[in-house]
């Protein structure tokens, strides 16, 4: 059944059509955004973004409701135009109102006076107009994409210098701004190993667990272990080579920054790092736990190149991983003994490889221990200071020696022979013993052997030889 | 054989100029027609209702444990973001041939322009409040309420989570919810399927009374518009990483499945068909090879042929139903069921609006019958408007 048309002469009615007119909710937001503005005298900083955040909100309402209502006849058009001035005047007063610390706020009104011009002007085009600045603003954008799709360097190769330059100087802010970056590049250009992250967390009463992510079983659900498979991924971008002092010091200039492992520690020399790589077994007596035999990790030798050496990450990454420890600091606690507190975390990167068709025919396991390669990301405080890249006084001088294995890649379950390490069970080098990463006991006449998880030995060993070699 | 003089051409391009269009002309009305013919905004209004559904689920499920994504112990700390954002500098190219980083005089920037409200609030009882304002939107947006203003705050608030995990916890289906919300919301989204569309057919009904006939949406420019551009975007990201493939030896050889069936943070390995169909598989030399080759010729055939084939009308359909079962093979073998989902909804862009609207009418009146009987459900058809 049909029903009646509403009375429209009530004063309820009225006002609320008043109301719904453009021009008064653009009032109202304007003063909603000066109250905002005034309050910046204040302390009441949640009243401030309140206020603020109803005005713009209303003054986007304000913009919506013109536009869909108007008619493109010239006064029209004139008149929207003039409302997105005001709406301009608004983004305004709400980025003077931005506290120095409020970056986010500052670039996000700077942004909207900026569409509030452009839409004023485009709102005064004619049709004929308006369509071709919409058809170059359409290339102005793909532009923008098909910059982000190019500017990716293809392996071993730099990025087209073109794409580069139109990137950094033309379309960073806008891509970076509405997270338009993205390349594409899905599984290019060859589907690789996921990474992994492996955190040792250290109790107070000495006892330590493992956490590890990714972990299917512990992901409430499927988004969640692609977010943790995305954080792992997240800390592979590789640092920049290692440096010699000459190297160093051009660096520091050029990008008036220190060199620095983290905030306030110093990074070595690659030649110190390399030196202290080789002596590190001659200082650090690992033994194997389930024989009690030593288990000297020797740099490692591997004729495929699979297993990493030396793999420190970028400088983003590096902090990324401190962030994740602190977290696992502060959200994992004792199972047994929640007010047990954490004293330390440490991090291995592990890229687990894939096992290929014929290996998996073979009745092997995508879990066999030999497919995780951990790298050993360091140390850390429950904030996230890291604590075994060594300490060095004001002058620069060094007072403790960072661990010898951070960001050098870790065998986990590395097969071995049992007798490990006589003579002949490891590769003889000029720079002394090395341990043969491809090593299968059917190439040395199934002589009987074992496997060593040096990760295990790494994490739960290295701080007593770290006082000895202290003390040494 | 007729020999061409400067006469002829002369006289060609005089009767050229006398016909009824000059190229450039033609050219121009081309793209006007392409960008700007008016065409019914039903597909935008499934696409919302899909990319809404999509990214209010992914802005639930950081509800189990929110804290840990944003709060003063984050996974991602703000010194970390704000080191992104303030210190983190990257060299542009130089401008000259000197390319070693050390000699180059490119640019050098620091910080990255990046913008959250959660770079700024870490107090827990606030971020529950901003992202219960957010989902809020995102549900408006969903159900298509004030869908002009909605479509921005949901664009706007998904941005917020976006920039605070860049370069940190995000992946393919981040980028293409991000691209799904940018679009709809320079579309008219809310003028189909939506809330708003039902009260305005509710207030014209007021006005009308029983005269009052509901028509389908009419059509519109900015439908048309917002449309091209999704299919434009799509087009760059199927032929971006068809092409980014061509550089990968495995996409040659035939074993870049290898990377997708063996891994085990991928693949369905917790799953015990999948592991028996697997290792059936790889006990079949050939069997396994011919899946391998069928999956990269598949692949590089619809994300190298997409940005074309789909433009021929005769193709169309046929590439639209290759890239679902492309997308539903990425869902099912490789987990990424968010991604594959806001794929599919974008593909939503290459599915005429006439054939949304009548396959909704059709499925609508087949639910009113089942529901109401015949006779009722004729008049509730009547009444119901939504679809139109």
């Amino acid at each position: 059944m049909a029903r009646d048309p509403a009375p429209s002469d009530s004063s309820l009615a009225s006002a609320l059509r008043t109301f719904r007119r453009p021009w008064p909710i653009m009032g109202a937001g304007l003063a909603f955004t000066v109250a905002g503005l005034a309050l910046m005298q204040t302390s009441v900083v949640p009243l401030r973004v309140i206020f603020l955040g109803v005005g713009t909100l209303l003054a986007g309402i304000a913009v919506a409701r013109r536009l869909q209502t108007a008619s493109w006849e010239w006064e029209d058009r004139l008149e929207s135009a003039g409302l997105l001035g005001v709406a301009a005047f608004v983004a305004m007063f709400g980025y003077m109102a931005m506290d120095e610390s409020w970056d986010s706020g500052t670039l996000f009104y700077f942004v909207l006076i900026v569409v509030s011009l452009v839409g004023a002007f485009l709102v005064l085009l004619p049709r004929r107009g308006r369509r071709i600045a919409a058809v170059v603003l359409v290339l102005l954008h793909f532009g923008g994409i098909l910059t982000a799709v190019t500017s990716v360097p293809p392996r071993n190769n730099p990025a087209p210098w073109l794409s580069m330059q139109l990137w950094t100087n033309f379309y960073r802010n806008y891509l970076f701004f509405a997270y338009l970056t993205n390349a594409y590049h899905f599984y290019s250009p060859d589907p690789g190993p996921a990474t992994l992250l492996w955190f040792h967390v250290e109790y107070a009463d000495g006892r330590a667990r493992w956490v590890k992510i990714p972990n299917r079983h512990d992901s409430p659900v499927g988004l969640h272990h692609q977010r943790m498979l995305a954080a792992a991924e997240s800390t592979m971008n590789p640092g920049f080579p290692l440096m010699n002092e000459q190297q160093v010091k051009a660096f520091e200039e050029k990008f008036h920054t220190k060199y620095e492992l983290l905030p306030g520690i110093k990074h070595d020399l690659g030649e110190e790092i390399n030196k202290r790589r080789r002596i590190a077994p001659n200082l650090v007596n690992f033994v194997d736990p389930n024989d009690g035999r030593p288990a000297p990790l020797y740099p490692i030798f591997d004729a495929t190149g699979q297993f990493p050496q030396y793999a420190e990450p970028s400088d983003p990454s590096r902090r990324l991983i401190s962030s994740f420890a602190r977290h696992i600091a502060h959200t994992e606690p004792d199972p047994e003994d929640p007010r047990n507190p954490v004293k330390a975390v440490r991090v291995y990167r592990v890229t687990h490889n894939l096992i290929t068709p014929r290996e998996l025919y073979e009745g092997k396991n995508p879990l066999d221990p030999w497919t995780f390669l951990p790298v050993y990301m360091g140390k850390y405080d429950p904030e996230g200071h890291l604590l075994d890249g060594g300490k060095y006084d004001r002058d620069g001088n060094q007072l403790e020696a960072p661990d010898p294995f951070l960001f050098w890649g870790i065998p986990y379950g590395i097969r071995v022979p049992k007798r490990y390490p006589e003579a002949g069970t490891y590769v003889p080098t000029q720079d002394g013993p090395m341990l043969n990463w491809n090593w299968t006991p059917e190439q040395e006449n199934a002589e009987p052997w074992k496997i060593i998880d040096f990760v295990e030995i790494h994490a739960t060993q290295s701080d007593k030889f770290r006082k000895e070699t202290k003390a040494k | 054989m007729k020999s061409t003089t400067v006469q002829d051409t002369h006289t060609e391009s005089a009767d050229w100029q006398e016909g009824e269009e000059h190229p450039l002309k033609y050219a121009a009305g081309a793209v006007d027609r392409f960008f700007f013919k008016p065409s019914e905004p039903t597909s935008l209004g499934l696409m919302r209702i899909a990319t809404g559904i999509l990214i209010l689920y992914v802005h639930l499920v950081y509800c189990i444990g929110l804290t840990d994504y944003l709060g003063p112990y984050a996974w991602v700390n703000n010194d970390y973001t704000k080191y992104i954002r303030k210190e983190w500098f990257n060299q542009g190219p130089s401008s000259n041939w000197k390319d070693n980083i050390m000699e180059s005089d490119g640019q050098v920037y620091s910080g990255l322009p990046m913008w959250s409200i959660y770079f700024h609030v870490e107090d827990p009882k606030w971020i529950w409040v901003i992202h219960s304002c957010i989902l809020i939107s995102m549900l408006l947006f969903t159900l298509g309420l004030w869908t002009r203003v909605t479509s921005v705050l949901t664009w706007l608030g998904s941005l917020m989570y976006i920039q605070r995990f860049q370069n940190s916890m995000l992946f393919g289906m981040d980028t293409m919810t991000n691209l799904g919300l940018f679009y709809l919301m320079i579309a008219p989204c809310g003028a189909a399927l939506s809330l708003d569309r039902w009260l305005k057919v509710r207030r014209e009904r007021q006005r009308l009374g029983s005269k009052y006939v509901p028509q389908p949406p009419e059509p519109m420019v900015s439908a048309t518009f917002a449309t091209r551009l999704i299919q434009i975007n799509f087009c760059i990201i199927y032929g971006a990483a068809g092409t980014s493939k061509l550089l990968g030896a495995s996409w040659w050889n035939g074993t870049a499945p290898n990377g997708f069936l063996l891994n085990y943070s991928f693949a369905p390995f917790d799953v015990p068909a999948y592991v028996t169909f697997i290792k059936w598989l790889v006990s079949h030399r050939f069997l396994w090879e011919m899946f391998g080759a069928v999956g990269v010729i598949g692949t590089l055939f619809l994300e190298l042929g997409f940005p074309t084939l789909v433009w021929n009308r005769r193709m169309r359909w046929f590439m639209v139903c290759g890239a679902v079962l492309f997308h539903t093979m990425i869902a099912l073998l490789m987990g990424l069921v968010t991604f594959s989902l806001m794929m599919l909804a974008l593909l939503l862009a290459f599915v005429p609006p006439e054939a949304v609207r009548q396959t909704l009418e059709a499925w609508g009146e087949q639910a009113r019958q089942i529901l109401f009987g015949r006779a009722a459900a004729q008049a509730q058809a009547r009444q119901m408007a939504l679809s139109r």
